[in-house]
Order: C-alpha cells, then structure tokens, then sequence
C-alpha cells in the first residue's frame, strides 16, 4: 500500500510539476492521520474498552476529515477526473463520494492527504481487478490496520521492548474487532458481487489462455496436459478393470462354493476306468455273440463305440475342476451306471441266444439313454461345457425312448406309485425281496439308490 | 531490544528470526502421519491403509475412518501422542483409513457417485476380508461424515456402527453462516469454474474457508508462531497443523459442481432428495447405532448443520454429542485428547463385540 502510494505521489509529482519529496508528503499524510488517532482516543476514554466502537469511531474521524478535504477540494475545481469507481468496495463509502482535482495548485496537507487517498483507492481497486481477489483485501484492510495500531502503540508511549510482545499485543488488541469488522464487510454483498465477478473473469480468461496454449502446442507438435490426461484416464480405465477382476475372484473365492478336492477326483478317474474296463468286458461278449447275430452284434458295437466316446467326453469333463456336490452327484450316478454294466456282463458272458441279444440290444438301449442322462445332468452341472454335437444328439434321441420307457430316469416318478428310487435299485429291492418304501433314500432329492437298498438288506 | 543487544543476545534474536522467517517462506515442515500402517488396496489415487500399532486388539470390529475431499487426511495421525488414531489403536481398536489421495487433473470427472458407490464399498469389502468380520464402524469425518450416511442409507447390511465426526448434513440458508453468501447461485457460478479449471485449485477452497475467520487464520496464525519461536515453545504441534492447513489438495471437479448445487445451493440430503445413479439416499433407512458429534465453535460445520440428521434417521440407539471446540480444534490437541478421543473410544466400546 505504501509503495503503491508513493509511487502514485511520483507520478503527481511529475505531473504538477512541483519539487516536494514524497516522502515528505507521506510524513505529512503520516501525522495527520495519526493526529486522528490522538483524537480519537482524547474523545474516547470509555470506547477504548469497546474496540470495536474505537474502530467505527476511528473511521467516522478519518471520513470527516476527508469531507472536509473533499469540501476544499471541490471549492476549488468542479468535478472530478477519475470517474466514479464501479461499486462501492469501501464500506465506509469513501470510494463513492470520490471526486478528484486534475491538477492540484497548493500542496497543503489537506490535499495531499486527499492524494494519497487517490492514490490507495486506485491502488485498491487495480488490485481488486488483477489481483489474486479476496486475498488482497484481507490483506489491505490487515495493512490499514497495523497502521492504526502503530498509531495505538504511540498513543501508549513507545513500542514495546520486544516485537513479539508488540505483535501478541496488537493482535490480541485488533484481531477480534477487526475479524468483525471484515465479517460485516464479507456479508455485503457489495463485496461479494464484485469478487465474484473478479473470480468469473479470472476463471474464464483462464479457459480461453488454456485453450489458446492447447492450440499453440499441438501447432507444435507438443502433448498438452490435456493429451497427458488422456493418457492418465486410460491408465485409470485400466486399473479399474483390474481391480474388478480381483472382485470378481474375491466374489469367487469368498462364495460358498466347495472344491472338488484332489482325492475326490483321482477316485472318480479309478471309477471311470474300471468302467472302461468293463466295456472292455462289454465289447468283448458282444464280439463273442457275433456268431449268433451279426447285425445285431454289429449295431451293439456301434453303439458301444458311441457309449465309449460319451465316457470319452465324460471322462475329459471329469479332467477338469468340478465342485464337490457335482462329484458326489456324479458318483451316485456312476453306482447307478455300474450297477446296470455288471448286469449288462453277466446277462452277455452267458451262452447268448437269439432272445439274450434281443435283451442284450434293449439294455445296451438303456445303458445309452443312462449316459445320455448322465451327460445331460453333468452339462447341468457345467453349464459352460461345450454343446453336445449333433451326432451324439441323434443317438440321443433313439436312445432316450426306451431309456424313459423303462423309467431308468432317477428322478422321475415311476410306476410303482410315488416312492422315488432309481431302477437299480428296484431290481436290487425286487432280488431281496425287499419293500422300498421302507428303505431310506439318501441320493439326489432323497432317491433311494441301489446302496441304500443294499443297506437295507443287510440290515 | 535493547536487553537482547549482547552479541550473544543478538545471535539468539537472529536465530529466531530466521527460524520463524523460513516457515512463513517455505511452509511448515513436518513429520506427520507416523502411526505405522499398511496400504491394503489403492484405486486410482485412493489408498486404504491398515494401521499396525504393537497394542493387542480388543475389539473384533474394525473401525473404518472415511475422510473429506478437502485437506489431507493425516490431521487423524498428526503426530505420536497427537493422534487420534494412534489412540483408537492404543484402547484396542482395529483402525483402517480410506485416504482420497491428491486428485490429478484426469479426476475431474470424479463424482459423489464414484465415491459413494464404487470406492467406499470396495474399501469396506477390502476390510472386512482383511479383518476377517462380517461387520464395521464406518466414522466418517467432516464431508466423509456426509458421504458415509449416504452409503449407510444405501448399503447398511455391512456396517455395525455410524459414527460422524462435525458432519453436515443439513445445508438449510439460515444454518451454514458465510457460506451461505460465498456459495449462492448469485456470486458462486460452479459450472463457469470447473469448465476452466477441471479440478478446483485447492487454495481456492483453501481461501474460501479461511476467509470465513480471515484474522485468526491469516494473521492470528504467525502471531501464534513468533509467539512460540519466541518463548521457545515446543514448536512440532504448530509445525504439523500449519503444514496440514496449507496442504490443501484440488477439489474434483465435478465432485465439487455437486457440492456446491445439490447440497449447499439446493440441500437435497435433507430433503430426500439426492440421487446417486438412480438411487435414493434416505437416510432414514440408518437403523444401526448412531453417534454424531459436533463442535459448538465450529463455522465449517455448524451445530444445526450436523444435529439435522438426528430427526431424520430411524436408529434407536442414536446419540449427538458437542464439544466445546472448532472443526479442526475438535480432532486434535489438548481438548481433544480429553473430549472426543475417549468420547469415541467408550462409546464403540458396548458396541465392538463380535
């Protein structure tokens, strides 16, 4: 403030032509300012307790003096040249009565006081434009004020000793009235309205010289910030995707899913290739009642090739990771299969007459429709697992008919009323003469299996 | 002076001097956060950090500390015996602390949704994976205060306890004091602002806030240093908070659009009227033990400001406490270690069993 106002006294100076040192001049407006603060706390031996009272008086003082000022003035030349400034920034309106003299003949105090006061005020609102806003204020009114309370230090007699006793001092003397003075200052909209101007000017020159570089550097061939945000983003992009692929595993891993563990698997693959095994077997009889029927044995083999490549199929699917109630399922369903296989041998490895491989041909039906339905369920259980192809689908179908007829289907209601049990397990019941509906079933859906039958007899 | 003008006095005026003079040229310098700790997960410029102190952990349920868009979070962990998470860590607790990171300029798209929705979520899964329970205390502080009710009225099944610290919630005109002038549509034209600066420069914010107590805050402030330089005060406290108070990162700037609009201009928590992607925030749907506290000085978060939202959850068990401090004096210091410290530890303490 001081430096701008001197400045302003040089440019005067030049201007009126006069051969005063400013410095002199601001000695000057220095004492008559601080003869104001004398006569403030002369005429105000009670008000010095309300500081806040002290600082309205200080200024009603400072504003009285100025219309007197401004009251010689005006006397002397008509209106003013600075034009009125836009909006009242000054609470105390010094800004709004401001009229100023061109050209200045004396230089008494008065009028040099009235100078200097030009002098701030452009000062003031310069900075208001271009200056970094709300800052700046605080900051001048925290200038007028220490000035006011050098005044006060001389009115006590003589600084303090210690700077730091003075600064405690003043600050404890200043910051509460001050701080209220500036609150009713921040509450006017007056001072509001032309802050928020200044910062929607600022923010919007700061647009067009953003765009402008942006424009200028890629004329250059540069990145810009915005290119480098580009970039940023996808980074960001990138890792946001990470991080919901660690949710999904998080997902995966926290679900109650339990997994098939090593053994469980192992055990099944021992299964499957003693039910190869038995095919084996399987294979070989038919081969054997080829003498009797050739056609017949001809399309059982065919039909065993297709069985063998469904275990083909059930096998690889076994290969992969399965959870544990697929595998127990699927062991249930394997007792199932085998049971009906060792069936299958014994009824082959007899000597085979023409009505044993008619039998022979409608439980190779069976067996086909049963892994069929095995298939099927462990698709159910996969749903990922590879469509079956349209050739296993045809024998599928030819397959299925007597499969369901002789209501092999675990699940399904069977004839025999509503007690809910695979045929294995019928036959198993039948050859031990046995009431299934005493037996407990402990497979899918609480279907009795062939175990449990044998449990039963046992019992 | 002129008792300090032996050489020796002097050179002891001079050290002083310019000890004081280096902290109001380069800023505060400070080691803050110390509380040792593990970065659990990171999202983007977001940190989740789990604190490991040597004390035995007491209670089973973790607490999880959201902070605020504005300034850095280790206000939280100032300094050893200045911390308030030290303390939780110290009474048993299993303290974790979701810090927003400093926003680059490709954040400014970053929104109330991506916090609320995506962030806080994923940080109190990652907690609670981590601590091994099936529930938290999320204590939000300041705006975390205000962005942790509305993920507890959208996702309350995962929290056991909602604990707010100076929270607003209630934007009503006649309860936010300045800000109701420095926010209104009239003389605050957000849409202008984050167009030109992407993200809102924190010192702007910075200046926003301070200029609600300009004198204490731009003069009072170095008064209070020289004081101490001085008097040869211990000076790491006032070191710690000045580096703090000028660490103020940018403000996303779409994030700070809905601040700004949806709850200073048009207050819409209140009303039921915020929308996330759709979804309500109501907070009545908070049915779990509640504690708010507050600061009867505070002018970021007023009393009424933070009280609003005792009337508008359902929770039985709720709770609203003041304390006779400021919105930061609250956190930290003397008064705090006597106010809100054990005010939150007894207060989790019937309500951190497994």
């Amino acid at each position: 403030m001081r430096g701008a106002s001197e400045e302003v006294f040089v440019l005067e100076q030049g201007r009126a032509g006069t051969g005063t040192n400013p410095m002199d001049l601001w000695m000057q407006w220095y004492e008559t300012s601080a003869k104001t603060w004398t006569d403030v706390f002369d005429g105000a031996g009670e008000e010095r307790i309300d500081p806040w009272g002290l600082y309205r008086q200080w200024f009603a003082s400072m504003e009285e003096a100025r219309d007197r000022m401004f009251g010689a003035v005006r006397s002397g030349t008509p209106d003013g040249a600075m034009g009125a400034p836009a909006g009242a920034l000054d609470p105390t309106g010094i800004m709004d009565a401001m009229g100023v003299a061109g050209a200045m003949d004396s230089m008494d105090p008065q009028q040099m006081y009235h100078r200097w006061f030009e002098g701030a005020t452009e000062a003031w609102q310069k900075s208001n434009q271009f200056g970094t806003g709300m800052l700046d204020f605080s900051q001048q009114w925290a200038g007028v004020l220490e000035q006011a309370g050098n005044n006060m230090m001389k009115a006590e007699g003589g600084p303090p000793k210690d700077p730091v006793e003075f600064a405690v001092k003043w600050y404890n003397a200043t910051s509460g009235p001050l701080g209220e003075f500036i609150q009713e200052l921040l509450e006017k909209e007056d001072f509001l309205e032309p802050s928020s101007r200044f910062l929607q000017n600022y923010a919007t020159f700061y647009k067009v010289f953003k765009k402008n570089s942006e424009k200028h550097l890629k004329t250059l061939q540069l990145p810009t910030r915005s290119d480098i945000m580009r970039v940023a983003t996808l980074v960001i992009n990138l890792e946001d995707k990470v991080d919901r692929i660690e949710e999904a595993f998080e997902d995966f891993e926290d679900g109650s899913a339990d997994f098939a563990t090593n053994e469980a698997v192992e055990s099944l693959q021992e299964r499957v290739s003693s039910f190869e095994e038995k095919l084996d077997r399987l294979l070989s009889a038919a081969d054997n009642s080829e003498a009797t029927n050739k056609t017949n044995a001809d399309a059982n083999e065919e039909r065993i090739g297709r069985v063998e490549e469904k275990l083909d199929r059930i096998s690889t699917a076994m290969e992969q990771p399965a959870d544990t109630s697929a595998t127990d399922e699927f062991g249930g369903r394997m007792d199932q299969v085998e049971s009906k296989l060792d069936q299958l041998i014994a009824i082959l490895e007899q000597p085979s007459d023409t009505s044993a491989t008619d039998n022979l041909d409608e439980r190779v039906d069976q067996v086909e429709g049963k892994h069929d339905q095995l298939l099927t369920s462990l698709g159910d259980l996969r749903p990922d697992t590879t469509e079956p192809d349209t050739a296993s689908d045809a024998s599928e179908s030819e397959a299925n008919a007597p499969a369901s007829a002789t209501g092999t289907n675990g699940g399904a209601a069977t004839d025999s009323g509503d007690v809910n049990a695979s045929s294995a397990a019928r036959r198993k019941a039948e050859e031990l003469g046995l009431d299934l509906g005493e037996v407990q079933g402990t497979g899918t859906d609480g279907q009795i299996t062939i175990g449990d039958v044998r449990e039963k007899g046992e019992s | 002076m002129t008792e300090q003008a032996t050489p020796s006095g002097m050179e002891d005026f001079f050290d002083k001097y310019s000890k004081g003079m280096s902290i109001v040229v380069e800023g505060a310098q400070a080691e803050t956060g110390q509380t040792p700790k593990e970065v659990v997960w990171t999202k983007n410029k977001a940190s989740l950090y789990h604190y490991q102190t040597e004390a035995e952990n007491k209670h089973p349920v973790p607490i999880l500390i959201v902070y605020a868009l504005i300034n850095r979070p280790y206000v939280l962990d100032l300094m050893p015996g200045n911390s308030l998470i030290e303390y939780l860590c110290g009474e048993g607790y299993d303290v974790y602390m979701l810090d927003w990171g400093v926003p680059g300029d490709e954040d400014s798209n970053m929104s109330f949704e991506d916090y609320v929705l995506d962030y806080i979520p994923r940080a109190v899964r990652k907690v609670l994976r981590n601590s091994g329970q099936e529930k938290l205390t999320l204590l939000g502080y300041c705006m975390g205060g205000t962005m942790s009710a509305m993920y507890a009225s959208l996702y309350p099944e995962k929290l056991q306890n909602l604990v707010l610290l100076t929270a607003p919630v209630d934007f009503d005109k006649e309860e936010i004091g300045l800000y109701k002038l420095f926010t209104d549509e009239k003389f605050l034209d957000v849409g202008v602002m984050t167009s030109a600066f992407g993200n809102i420069p924190g010192e702007m914010i910075d200046t926003g806030n301070r200029m609600l107590k300009p004198i204490t805050n731009y003069i009072g402030t170095y008064v209070s240093m020289w004081e101490r330089i001085f008097d040869d005060k211990p000076m790491e406290n006032w070191l710690a908070m000045n580096k703090w108070v000028n660490d103020g990162p940018p403000f996303p700037g779409e994030a700070f659009k809905q601040w700004i609009r949806d709850f200073y201009q048009q207050n819409k928590l209140v009303k039921g009227e915020m929308k996330l992607r759709g979804k309500t925030t109501d907070l009545s749907n908070i049915e779990i033990p509640f504690l708010s506290i507050a600061g009867k000085k505070d002018h970021i978060c007023t009393l009424p400001q933070a009280e609003a939202v005792m009337g508008l959850i359902s929770s039985k068990d709720k709770e609203f406490f003041v304390l006779d401090a400021g919105h930061v004096g609250l956190l930290t210091g003397r008064g705090a270690k006597k106010g809100l410290w054990p005010k939150v530890s007894g207060w989790l303490e019937t309500r951190s069993g497994a």
